[in-house]
């Protein structure tokens, strides 16, 4: 129940209170009111905590935010690696991950890819960041003279952070997917 | 030597196998009748090999490639945890070459990754330290360095890295070819069987292996099979690296037969008959196999 409306109840059995105490007695005295709103403790209200009018924003787990990313455009051909893909191929250790999602198209044709990790320690943000730029670089290594269309949407392709959270976004769906991201990571 | 004498067997008997289906003894036989005698190795399909024996023969191994490896690569990935696939290490790059993985490690230069690091695939090799080094280039050669100077960039490239691993084995996977129509300049499907067979010949006369994936998956005329291509050009579907897994055994499997064989024979006579025995029969039978197996496909 919002403290609004334990106020105005609050109130409406005082009233009800007290006009039982004038039904059998006449009027109630401004003192009788004063008594019965201090037993009810409506009057006080310095202990009650105001709740929240808006709800609060919590962040959303990574895994959750990929399935909205799934759900929100149509990615092509993904697939997720672990954790021993993810050091042997680009020297990331998922030890130091609280959780993380790596997504890379299937195609070799094709860059696609979504990285979203959390780093257990803000100390360890540079260096993943670090590690997520080599994967932007050998995408557009890959690419360049050999398919421009996927060199062009790696070129547009950056690492980015918030707090603990590290993001890599490659795709011709690139705003969409941010979004998601950044919307999840409030 | 005893490894350098039963890979040129091995490449062989590799390609004999694939195209003889799998009556091998007979392609082994049509050769011999005029050169090797076959009762140094009598009945190789005889010999028994288990499926550990071939699961244990991909243990240790690296596949070194271009865009074609690295779909391979992906396709691993999916296999279940048991599969002896997931033993294989990768080490593969789109646009990657015979040519370019000679160049020096820059900013701009493709080289592929290993643990977040890009080096010179010898270098890579060496850190990792396999028995075996399976390879599969030429994509992105023909165009740039015509027939014979992907193949001498392809021997370099092999040399350094027995420079660096000298007990390595090498083992060479053919070029696939390009679903029919979608050739490009040298790209075309009559230049990879040409430069497939230059492939062939260089394996023999170094000792290295040779396995022919690029048959295996081919339509009637010797083009890449629609259901194999994943873009209407040159890579390839999950169903195609079903048939990568199929020949990978198989050629694992003959490979363990001719080791098998050739020990066995070996333990049968002085080791300088044995020597003797396949220096003046090794060249005659190889080049009566080749001929035999690809009458009429050029």
């Amino acid at each position: 129940m919002t403290l609004k409306k334990r106020r105005i109840r609050g109130l409406t059995l005082v009233i009800a209170g007290a006009m039982l105490l004038g039904g059998c007695s006449g009027q109630a005295s401004q003192e009788e009111i004063v008594e019965v709103l201090e037993e009810t403790n409506v009057a006080k209200t310095d202990s009650v905590q105001a709740e929240p009018i808006i709800e609060q924003e919590v962040t959303k787990p990574l895994a959750e935010i990929y399935a909205e990313i799934q759900k929100g455009v149509e990615l092509y051909s993904p697939m997720e690696f672990d954790d021993e893909f993810l050091m042997n191929y680009y020297g990331i250790d998922a030890s130091l991950l609280e959780e993380y999602v790596f997504s890379m198209s299937e195609d070799a044709a094709s860059a696609e890819t979504i990285v979203v990790m959390k780093a257990k320690s803000s100390s360890d943000v540079e260096s993943l960041s670090a590690s997520l730029q080599v994967v932007v670089d050998e995408k557009r290594n890959e690419m360049e003279n050999y398919l421009p269309e996927q060199f062009a949407i790696v070129e547009k392709a950056e690492v980015e952070t918030k707090d603990n959270y590290i993001w890599l976004v490659i795709s011709e769906n690139e705003d969409t997917i941010k979004k998601i991201i950044e919307d999840g990571l409030k | 030597m005893k490894k350098r004498v039963l890979a040129k067997w091995l490449a062989v008997v590799g390609m004999a196998l694939l195209f003889g289906g799998s009556d091998m003894t007979s392609a082994v036989a049509l050769a011999a009748e005029e050169t090797a005698p076959t009762e140094i190795f009598g009945n190789l399909e005889e010999i028994e090999i288990s499926e550990e024996e071939i699961d244990a023969y991909f243990e240790n191994s690296v596949f070194l490639g271009d865009s074609i490896m690295l779909g391979f690569r992906n396709y691993t990935r999916k296999q279940a945890s048991d599969s002896f696939l997931k033993q294989i290490q990768f080490l593969a790059a789109g646009s990657y070459s015979a040519s370019n993985s000679l160049w020096e490690v820059t900013t701009e230069s493709v080289h592929p990754l290993y643990q977040g690091k890009k080096l010179q695939a010898w270098n890579s090799i060496e850190k990792i330290a396999p028995d075996k080094v399976f390879i599969c280039l030429g994509l992105n050669d023909l165009n740039i360095s015509g027939l014979q100077g992907s193949l001498d960039n392809y021997k370099e490239l092999i040399r350094r890295i027995q420079e660096k691993s000298p007990e390595v084995e090498i083992h060479i996977i053919s070029m696939t070819y390009t679903l029919a129509g979608a050739s490009s300049g040298k790209l075309n499907n009559d230049t990879i069987r040409e430069y497939n067979l230059m492939l062939l010949d260089a394996a023999i006369e170094n000792g290295w292996g040779y396995i022919d994936v690029a048959n295996a998956l081919a339509d009637d005329n010797g083009d890449l099979a629609e259901a194999y291509c994943s873009d209407g050009f040159v890579h390839q579907t999950a169903a195609a690296y079903d048939v990568w897994t199929v020949v990978l055994r198989e050629y694992a499997r003959a490979d363990l037969r001719v080791e098998t064989a050739f020990a066995d024979a070996l333990e049968a006579m002085e080791m300088a008959t044995a020597k003797e025995v396949i220096a003046q029969q090794a060249v005659p039978f190889r080049n009566s196999v080749v001929e035999a197996v690809f009458k009429g496909s050029i």
